[in-house]
């Protein structure tokens, strides 16, 4: 297979999220081999209109499926958000690296998301629930700008209901705020919620720049190291696959080097807010 | 085996040459080509002012070679000025690429450029996929080659290339308009084309510009004659770019009569070891078949 020729996703299935974000199940046309790992990424494109990069929002291939979850930011998220069942796109991937599960394996997990970039986190979510016995606890952290904002909350609430996982949220503007779960505030305040020793735990971060610094700096002063928090980057990508050099941070392309990278290795870079 | 070569006074530890338009965005990036055994690194081509470049897909394979449309995408000559401030502490020289649409954009960039510390600059006026820009912005005459390259040639103290397009028997004309403008050598050549790659499936052009430029391997046939036939027209040494991907390629492109030899697409085939992957096998070679030094070899086929 030629990694950098466009094959034709057929939309199984949207659902709208939120007033601005719509996850879409796909599925490829032409019956061709697919197979992806949580973290990774596909270029989604429309003709005439070019191409993004979007991680998967689902943790596994089922029956040929798998989910995108898209916020409307520009013309091409707008029109592949107005898309619908049966309707084609262009994807090529998956492209980048994987989540280190097999690394958070045996210890504690900590997931911190905000906004959009709680979709990236879903399939960690969904695959540390399933498989909690080889992990330590688990803290879901999620922030976001309204309650609207927290993508797959209900979700999140019926998965860890009655389980080991501890799921906090928080709103920049709360509506009710009697709920003990969502509170008005900024993430990095759940992380003195946490009640493990950094020291042995992991993080898996993903949202704004701005955000994922503090929650990291805040997680090294609690004692975690900077190679033990992971951090999922996004840039403005061409090729894909390392070969024209535009997503580059430092020395190291977002599209193969990353888009995960450990905090440790990437904080040093003037280009990026971490 | 020493492979170290002068060119126009540069000194390189190897004959290769990252060519101009990837992985040359950051001086981060050039730096970790050096790493990976480049002898020479070229920039992104960088004009005057900051530009998005073509809608994605931007770059697309097929079974004999590569297309790409990039359009051009950098952010401009004066975050250049910033990105590419200690571009000297690279361990090997650094080659700007300055592009503009009309010739005195050229010189305004170059003159920028000349003020950082780069080994050289070179001036590409053969881009087949850039409206503005090549050979879609009238550069590849006689005419406009010796005009963008003297008006270049007064903004600019560096050692001055000029990037020719592939051609028929004219390539020969267009390289000594370069000399005659003052170039101090030639870089042959950029991307064959445009060509198109359509998606069938999808009954449409995969790039998003339509057309791209063809590079690889279907390219260098015709880049190891271009050369061959400047080699015997100009006196000026010549960096021989297209479709090189192995030792063996490399020693050709020699032969034809390049002095160095430029790298790009073969990153995408062989990975970014590619360069110290060549200069091993330029090694082995010239140990196989009993030639001791470079200058034995360019220019070699011209008996």
């Amino acid at each position: 297979m030629n990694p950098l020729e466009p094959r034709r996703a057929l939309v199984r299935e949207k659902i709208q999220e939120n007033r601005e974000t719509y996850s879409l199940t796909l599925s490829l046309a032409d019956h061709d081999h697919f197979s992806y790992r949580p973290g990774q990424f596909n270029m989604l494109g429309l003709p005439g209109m070019g191409e993004a990069p979007f991680s998967f929002s689902s943790l596994h291939l089922e029956r040929g499926r798998f989910t995108h979850t898209i916020r409307e930011a520009g013309s091409l998220t707008r029109s592949i958000c107005q898309l619908a069942a049966g309707d084609i796109l262009s994807i090529r991937g998956p492209y980048g690296n994987e989540w280190p599960l097999e690394k958070a394996k045996g210890r504690h997990l900590i997931i911190v998301g905000g906004g959009i970039g709680i979709a990236p986190l879903r399939p960690v979510i969904r695959h540390a629930l399933g498989n909690g016995e080889e992990y330590g606890r688990l803290y879901f952290l999620l922030g976001a700008r309204t309650e609207d904002d927290l993508l797959f909350r209900e979700e999140f609430e019926k998965l860890t209901a009655g389980r080991d996982g501890t799921l906090l949220m928080t709103v920049d503007r709360g509506e009710k705020k009697e709920l003990s779960h969502i509170r008005e505030g900024l993430v990095t305040a759940l992380l003195d919620e946490i009640d493990v020793d950094p020291e042995e735990s992991i993080t898996f971060t993903c949202g704004p720049e701005l955000m994922m610094r503090f929650v990291a700096r805040q997680l090294i002063q609690m004692g975690q190291d900077p190679y033990d928090i992971f951090v999922s980057m996004e840039r403005r990508m061409k090729c894909g696959i390392a070969h024209c050099g535009h997503c580059q941070i430092g020395a190291m392309y977002v599209c193969k080097d990353g888009p995960i990278f450990p905090y440790g290795d990437i904080k040093r870079f003037a280009d990026t807010m971490l | 085996m020493d492979l170290s070569i002068d060119l126009c006074g540069i000194k390189l530890p190897n004959p290769t040459i990252l060519a101009s338009g990837v992985l040359g965005v950051s001086r981060c990036s050039l730096a970790r080509v050096a790493s990976c055994g480049a002898g020479a690194v070229t920039t992104k081509s960088i004009s005057l002012e900051p530009r998005s470049g073509h809608d994605n897909p931007c770059v697309v394979t097929y079974e004999a070679g590569m297309l790409n449309a990039m359009g051009y995408p950098n952010p401009g000559a004066e975050a250049a000025r910033e990105e590419f401030a200690a571009v000297d502490q690279l361990p090997v020289p650094v080659i700007a690429s300055a592009v503009g649409t009309e010739p005195e954009e050229f010189a305004a960039v170059a003159e920028i450029l000349t003020a950082l510390p780069f080994a050289a600059t070179e001036i590409p006026v053969s881009c087949p996929h850039t409206p503005g820009f090549g050979l879609m912005g009238g550069h590849a005459s006689t005419d406009a080659i010796r005009r963008i390259t003297s008006l270049v040639r007064d903004k600019t103290k560096l050692p001055l290339f000029v990037k020719l397009p592939a051609g028929g028997p004219e390539v020969v004309d267009l390289a000594k308009a370069a000399r005659d403008g003052g170039a101090d050598g030639i870089t042959a050549v950029n991307t064959i084309g445009p060509g198109m790659v359509i998606n069938i499936e999808a009954a449409r052009p995969v790039l998003g510009f339509k057309k791209g430029g063809v590079s690889g391997p279907a390219l260098r046939p015709v880049a190891v004659r271009c050369v061959y036939d400047i080699y015997e027209a100009v006196d000026l040494p010549i960096i021989g770019v297209g479709g090189i991907t192995t030792g063996r390629d490399a020693i050709e492109m020699m032969m034809a009569g390049a002095r160095a030899v430029g790298i790009g697409s073969a990153v995408y085939y062989r990975g970014m070891d590619v360069f110290s992957e060549v200069c091993r096998e330029i090694r082995t070679w010239m140990e196989d078949h009993g030639y001791e030094s470079l200058t034995e070899i360019v220019g070699a086929a011209h008996q």
